[in-house]
């Protein structure tokens, strides 16, 4: 088995992203529903992928009713893929509750783990807005195993995007580790400790990012309040694959 | 009296050559404005509002240039040298665009 350099992006709110990848070199969900059946993870070319839908004969009238006078392709099972995606949505947390007026949906850790998020942390810098993602691009001095991983600056030559990555959603954070583009952490702690650090690799770092003075308590607040953005699990029905 | 008059006199006439300075802000990952126009010779400065880190940079056949990351109430200032459509963005925020014509 082959480890791969980055950590799967969670794909809970990824409609709301306006790129996709750690990288954002996917611009759609559809663009970004093809890159894994590459050789690195799926290992299954796109002609073989067709083949295989297209040889199921129960794939026929679904996709011909969601996709009428299109045929079983690439294109189709992107958009197929994507749809669902776009489902995988969290809104309805702890937090979102005390949004709305239930000053009990949050314990007073969580309360004050959200006054240090907007303020003496300064995680709102990029964790903006409802799904706390600016959807933009930061380098927040992770350390790479190996050779230092480029991140968006692959795409986009400029010294202020190397080992930048995308800012990820917090939504259901607390069931999305391990953390970081890399995966290096396993917990919401060590991701803490980390800013409090303000960063371990200081080239292209972010000016947003800085060691911050927080007490033990306070570490232990944020995590408290990025717990508090984990929704309700959603009831899914496993659908019955067509034959 | 005389040398201070030839003096403004002077800064008149030598003034228009150094050309316009087109102030843009950044605020709330947002241009202050998505098209400017702008001469040859025309500079634009570019004033960061937001609490966060801006950048500026522009990959264009035109021009490119690459004004690096400031702060909030930091300013970066670019100067337009050849005429045609300038595309300037944020490394930090793609969403943030900004397009630019330049004239002679």
């Amino acid at each position: 088995m082959k480890v791969l350099a980055r950590s799967t992006p969670t794909i809970v709110n990824a409609a709301f992203n306006q790129l996709q990848m750690w990288d954002g070199r996917k611009s759609s969900l559809e663009e970004q529903a093809l890159g894994p059946f590459g050789a690195d993870e799926q290992n299954l070319p796109l002609e073989e992928l067709e083949r295989r839908v297209q040889s199921i004969p129960g794939y026929g009238p679904m996709f011909a009713e969601a996709y009428p006078g299109e045929a079983i392709t690439r294109t189709t099972i992107a958009k197929a893929i994507a749809s669902f995606e776009r489902t995988v949505l969290s809104d309805d947390s702890p937090f979102d509750a005390w949004v709305a007026g239930d000053q009990d949906a949050l314990s007073p850790a969580a309360r004050r783990g959200f006054d240090l998020f907007v303020g003496k942390a300064n995680c709102s810098a990029c964790h903006q807005g409802f799904n706390f993602s600016d959807n933009g691009f930061h380098n927040i001095g992770v350390r790479d195993h190996g050779t230092p991983d480029p991140g968006r600056f692959a795409l986009k030559k400029l010294p202020s995007l190397q080992g930048a990555f995308k800012t990820p959603t917090l939504r259901d954070i607390a069931l999305t580790a391990p953390y970081m583009h890399n995966g290096c952490y396993d917990t919401l702690e060590e991701v803490v400790a980390h800013y409090v650090r303000g960063g371990d690799v200081k080239d292209h770092l972010s000016p947003n990012v800085r060691p911050l003075q927080l007490s033990a308590q306070e570490q232990s607040d944020l995590v408290a309040f990025m717990r508090s953005l984990t929704s309700a699990p959603r009831v899914v029905s496993v659908p019955a694959l067509p034959r | 009296m005389r040398y201070l008059l030839a003096c403004i006199a002077i800064v008149a006439c030598v003034a228009p050559a150094f050309g316009a300075d087109h102030v843009v802000t950044q605020s709330g990952k947002a241009f202050s404005t998505a098209a400017l126009r702008a001469k040859v010779g025309d500079t634009i400065s570019f004033r960061n509002e937001d609490p966060f880190v801006h950048n500026i940079f522009s990959l264009s056949d035109v021009q490119s240039f690459d004004l690096g990351t400031f702060a909030k109430g930091e300013s970066r200032q670019v100067k337009l040298d050849k005429p045609g459509k300038v595309e300037v963005e944020c490394a930090v925020h793609p969403e943030m665009r900004l397009v630019v014509e330049v004239v002679k």
